[in-house]
């Protein structure tokens, strides 16, 4: 289990992990799936999660000296208490590797499903990385990641209906 | 695809969300051996039971006040997202409590494991009503219980690991 006091400097590191895990995981997710369409949305969600990976450097880049080591406040250790959670199950368990849900025999359906989840995933985590992060580090554009993260949550289910409905047809 | 954008049904699907968690933490709580386990579960009984007070008190602004009228979602993408939780594989509201998980043989670890997710799907949810509201202090109240939903989702992990380690 970490050890960590989060600063903010440790929220963004943890941010921009995830980003860059989502990104391979939909690279390898691309070359899995078949259909033209769905390489397409796995290409797409790759690069979009590059774009985030990036915002959360910017942002990190944007923290002063002391800024960097300061330790984040969450007045009720909620927010704090969720984020340690989720940031052992995916940054600190060796296990939980970028190809996660991409493995031998997984078809189409199943990496839809993976990548759902992942989504869902990041919403909740930067919802609680933006109650710990103040204005002057950039909460409004955590707050447009997330909305682009719900954007991406819509694209795959909606892929995920199309291909369930071809396979049931 | 016809969406549905009606204030009064997002609404009570977060009532019924509340409704569905306090329920199962109060049969896990019946089913749980451990003392300390089966007081928290408890008390996330209680707590979603003021969830789902809160989320009443909202459709009932809503009746009063044609609340509804001033919710707006130009682009239709709140609608498009909380869409996606009435009848897509993201959530499943209508998915009763797994009998396994409340009955006399009731694995500990799936107990946790379906909270947590219900917890997380919750949140999901929430975030998105929370981008229909229009009242700054509405947002607000929608935002302590994402925070609270937080903190049950810490709460259960840490029995999670402490389960898995023994």
């Amino acid at each position: 289990m970490s050890t960590l006091v989060y600063n903010a400097n440790d929220v963004f590191e943890i941010a921009k992990r995830i980003e860059r895990n989502g990104a391979a995981f939909y690279r390898a997710a691309g070359d899995v799936m078949a259909e033209g369409e769905s390489r397409d949305l796995m290409a797409n969600l790759a690069e979009m999660e590059v774009q985030h990976e990036a915002v959360f450097a910017s942002m990190q880049q944007g923290l002063s000296g002391t800024e960097t080591e300061e330790t984040l406040y969450d007045p009720h250790d909620e927010a704090y208490a969720f984020l340690k959670g989720m940031a052992d199950k995916y940054v600190f368990n060796p296990n939980e590797e970028p190809g996660r849900g991409v493995g031998l025999g997984a078809g189409p359906l199943d990496i839809l499903q993976e990548a759902l989840l992942r989504e869902s995933d990041s919403v909740v985590f930067y919802e609680a990385i933006k109650i710990m992060v103040p204005e002057k580090y950039g909460r409004g554009r955590v707050d447009e990641i997330i909305g682009q993260e719900m954007g991406h949550i819509m694209l795959l289910n909606k892929e995920l209906e199309r291909l369930t409905a071809k396979a049931g047809a | 695809m016809s969406l549905f954008f009606n204030p009064r049904e997002v609404l009570e699907m977060a009532v019924q969300i509340e409704r569905n968690g306090k329920r199962f933490y109060r049969e896990a709580a019946n089913t749980v051996k451990e003392e300390r386990l089966r007081g928290e579960l408890g008390l996330l009984s209680v707590m979603e039971e003021g969830h789902e007070a809160m989320f009443q008190a909202l459709l009932q602004q809503l009746s009063v006040d044609a609340l509804g009228a001033e919710w707006d979602d130009p682009e239709g993408e709140a609608a498009q997202y909380l869409q996606t939780f009435s009848n897509g594989p993201v959530f499943d509201l209508e998915r009763s409590v797994p009998p396994e998980l409340v009955g006399a043989n009731a694995n500990l670890d799936g107990i946790l494991e379906w909270a947590i997710g219900r917890e997380g799907d919750s949140i999901l949810f929430y975030t998105g009503l929370k981008g229909l509201i229009p009242s700054a202090g509405d947002k607000a109240k929608i935002d302590t219980i994402i925070n609270e939903e937080m903190g049950h989702v810490a709460l259960l992990n840490r029995r999670l690991r402490e389960v898995a380690g023994k």
